[in-house]
């Protein structure tokens, strides 16, 4: 039983804190917001800078452009820049797509697509849930039907995070309208600029557009962006959930707990009739609690890396192990998210650039209310906290379905 | 690199432990255990002797077979899990540590080597009557007179009282300090005149006692480690046993998940399993993400303790963290179970009563997120 760190990763760590001295997040104005997740807000060029170090395929094949390193590098290098708040989210589904090109791409879908995406330079998104199929995913609708060298695509697609500022998609259509949909459905890789295709922002309860529509009308997509097996996608779309499930969540104990040092400082400054906030025993209790539940948190996180590292595939033979850290670190993200608000008490309810908003001038102005109110779509995006705890239920503890 | 995984020799003793107590240790037998005065059976007690647990974590030279702390833990879950009610804990987790960490070579000589071929039961006296849990709140008093130390007070809920052979007290020599600076600690044997016991009705059914000192008259060699200085070897011994508590509870809530699932597996209602709802499900997918999370914290602190390092923040969030969380999954428990687990011949009330007693036992949950607010720098 083990839990430190050789001194080979320690330097992966203090090489982290210099790049972030070097490029501090502060410089890279977001498209989008941090959300809370962990992995920050959306910057084009942010991304661009860590594939120029390589970062981004640090763990992918060195022949793509990647670093070859193990997973576990992955994890520090993430679970490092958390600590800053780097806004890394333009990059979220580079992290997925390229373990999915990498198990399941053409030789040529390799060359093509992956060294651009070491390199920040290819932006995805995931076209998947549909107005009728979320959790329930069988429900979908979107068709690729052959003809010639192409499969023509009819459909729409919603929810889709980043999509409107993406380059390519990652589609999962009906090929199969007669098979069972578990072996009917394929996945492709769709240019986003392709004719056909019109994508329509959504505003989320944060205001900002977070997601997009995505509606597909005779869309020619070529035979060859078929991404592994035809009628096999729905299986690959599972394990490329991993992720969001996994490392969308790792960096969760990190970003909490940056928030948590932040409220700590803040209730030791600030007083009320005399009396420094920190004496409250009630923020006392709460704020250790929450300290507690991160800890808790890394360990579940911990244990995920530590199978991946021995070469468990986690994403086929354990996912609920994912499922496990997924729930924790998304309800403790909705708790710390309403404390951080109870101990601003009315000043929280104030947007950035308000009189009177907290933290003003500083870059945690206006963060707590956007994250407060983002907060409860965290444990709906990647597979809901439900249906991770029905994962949990069949898998880890192998109880009947219904 | 990060690695859950215990080793083969730890991997052993988890196997031979479980095995051990499967065999040895039903629930009829811990019912009896419960009703026994005693609370203890010398013939099992002999028997973990024998397979050299008493002395688990005692160097050689005392007869001991020089585990680590973490072997300590993984024994300690073990009988979490098998819900053992005995004076292991108080005798090889709590009182040995002590006298290891502050006795002299005399004392270590006479007393270790009785404890690792288990004739010797021990105790600690640290907890006096109190509103709230607090280690530090000490009122016994030793005077010097002579060549013997006169100790006067009471402390309450002092494990395995009545049967131990010595007990290792806290007393506060030094009026003029606070907290646990101006304590000593002496041995005291249980039928030194002045000292009685009362076995106190716990709802568990452990053995836990008011202890009164009246005019008790202690040799001055019976004083451990230095005057005064009894809140130093305090704190360490605490600390560990506070962790082997936290990984005794561990053994227990995942015996408690493991009883649950198997039930809602078997047992059919509506004509399907009860195990194939949603609401059933939840339920034990909560049990499981709770216990996962304990697992990591209790042995990460095990393993800076037995190092040495600084973990006071750890050792803190392990017991708040699994006192809480084994509360929750007995309650969980229950709810799965029905009504059939609410009756007293059940195997789940022994668990659910014993999870308080655990809770309580070194400080519960809100004891220690305080000292977690402290070291957050509140």
């Amino acid at each position: 039983m083990d839990f430190s760190f050789t001194p080979e990763q320690e330097k992966l760590r203090q090489e982290v804190r210099d790049f972030i001295k070097e490029h501090p997040p502060e410089n890279y104005p977001c498209e989008l917001e941090d959300e809370g997740y962990g992995f920050g807000g959306c910057s084009r060029e942010f991304t661009r800078e860590m594939g120029k170090k390589r970062w981004i395929g640090i763990s992918w094949p060195k022949e793509y452009g990647g670093l070859g390193r193990p997973w576990i590098d992955m994890f520090i290098l993430k679970d490092e820049l958390a600590r800053y708040a780097a806004p890394t989210m333009a990059h979220f589904y580079i992290d997925s797509m390229g373990v999915s090109i990498v198990a399941h791409g053409t030789e040529e879908q390799k060359k093509e697509f992956l060294p651009k995406m070491a390199r920040g330079e290819l932006i995805w998104a995931t076209a998947l849930s549909e107005p009728d199929a979320g959790s329930d995913l069988f429900g979908m609708k979107t068709t690729a039907v052959r003809k010639g060298d192409d499969f023509i695509v009819n459909g729409n697609k919603v929810w889709n995070t980043l999509s409107h500022f993406s380059d390519w998609l990652l589609l999962l259509a009906i090929t199969d309208p007669e098979a069972p949909r578990a072996r009917g459905m394929s996945t492709f890789v769709v240019d986003v600029k392709t004719p056909g295709i019109t994508l329509r922002p959504v505003a989320d309860m944060t205001f900002s557009e977070s997601f997009a529509e995505i509606f597909f009308d005779e869309v020619k997509v070529p035979a060859k962006n078929l991404l592994g097996p035809l009628n096999r996608g729905f299986a690959q779309t599972m394990e490329s959930l991993e992720g969001d499930r996994f490392w969308g969540r790792m960096v969760r104990p990190v970003a909490t707990r940056r928030m948590l040092d932040l409220m700590v400082q803040y209730c030791n400054e600030t007083k009320h009739n005399g009396v420094p906030l920190s004496k409250d025993t009630v923020i006392r209790d709460t704020l250790a609690e929450l300290a507690i539940e991160i800890e808790v948190c890394r360990g579940l996180a911990y244990y995920v890396i530590s199978l991946i590292d021995k070469g468990i595939n986690v994403s086929l033979e354990a996912s609920h192990e994912e499922s496990i850290l997924k729930t924790f670190a998304d309800e403790l993200g909705r708790r710390a998210a309403n404390v951080w608000m109870q101990i601003l008490g009315p000043k929280g309810q104030l947007w950035k650039g308000s009189k009177y908003v907290p933290f003003e001038g500083e870059p945690f102005e206006g963060v707590i209310p956007f994250q407060y109110l983002f907060a409860p779509g965290v444990g709906l995006a990647g597979g809901t906290t439900q249906m991770q705890r029905q994962t949990i239920a069949w898998r880890d503890l192998g109880l009947p379905r219904a | 690199m990060i690695d859950f995984d215990l080793s083969e020799e730890q991997k052993m003793l988890q196997t031979a432990a479980r095995e051990f107590f499967d065999t040895n240790y039903p629930k009829t037998l811990v019912r009896e255990l419960i009703k026994d005065p005693k609370g203890y059976f010398p013939e099992l007690w002999r028997r973990m002797v024998k397979l050299g647990w008493m002395g688990i974590i005692l160097p050689e030279k005392y007869g001991g077979s020089g585990g680590t702390f973490l072997d300590l833990c993984i024994l300690c879950e073990e009988m979490g899990r098998a819900c053992l009610v005995d004076p292991f804990f108080s005798t090889v987790v709590v009182g040995a540590p002590i006298i290891l960490e502050a006795g002299s070579d005399e004392q270590k000589q006479k007393l270790l080597p009785q404890v690792a071929s288990g004739d010797l039961i021990l105790t600690l006296a640290l907890t006096e009557p109190s509103p709230k849990y607090d280690p530090y709140f000490v009122q016994t008093g030793a005077k010097l007179d002579g060549a013997n130390y006169v100790i006067n007070g009471v402390k309450l809920f002092v494990e395995n009282a009545h049967i131990a052979d010595c007990i290792i007290l806290v007393a506060r020599t030094d009026k003029s300090k606070v907290r646990d600076e101006g304590f000593t600690l002496f041995l005291i044997d249980t039928k030194t005149p002045g000292l009685s016991h009362t076995l106190l009705k716990t709802i568990s059914g452990d053995k836990q006692c008011e202890v009164v000192f009246n005019n008790v008259r202690v040799p001055k060699e019976n004083v451990l480690g230095t005057l005064n200085e009894g809140g130093s070897y305090l704190k360490e011994a605490l600390d560990k046993a506070t962790v082997a508590k936290c990984a005794e509870m561990l053994g227990s809530a995942q015996k408690i998940v493991e009883m649950s699932v198997d039930y809602a597996k078997e047992r059919v209602q509506f004509g399907h399993p009860i195990g194939s709802y949603q609401a059933i499900q939840w339920l034990c997918a909560d049990m499981s993400i709770e216990v996962k999370g304990a697992r990591y914290i209790i042995y990460k602190t095990a393993l800076e303790l037995n190092e040495g390092l600084p973990c006071s923040f750890d050792i803190a969030a392990c017991k708040a963290w699994i006192s809480d969380a084994q509360y929750r999954i007995c309650l969980r428990a229950h709810e799965v179970f029905g009504a059939i687990g609410f009756t007293e011949e059940h195997d789940l009330p022994l668990y659910t009563r014993r999870a308080k007693t655990q809770e309580l036992t070194l400080g519960d949950s809100r004891y220690h997120r305080e000292v977690v607010a402290c070291e957050l720098g509140m």
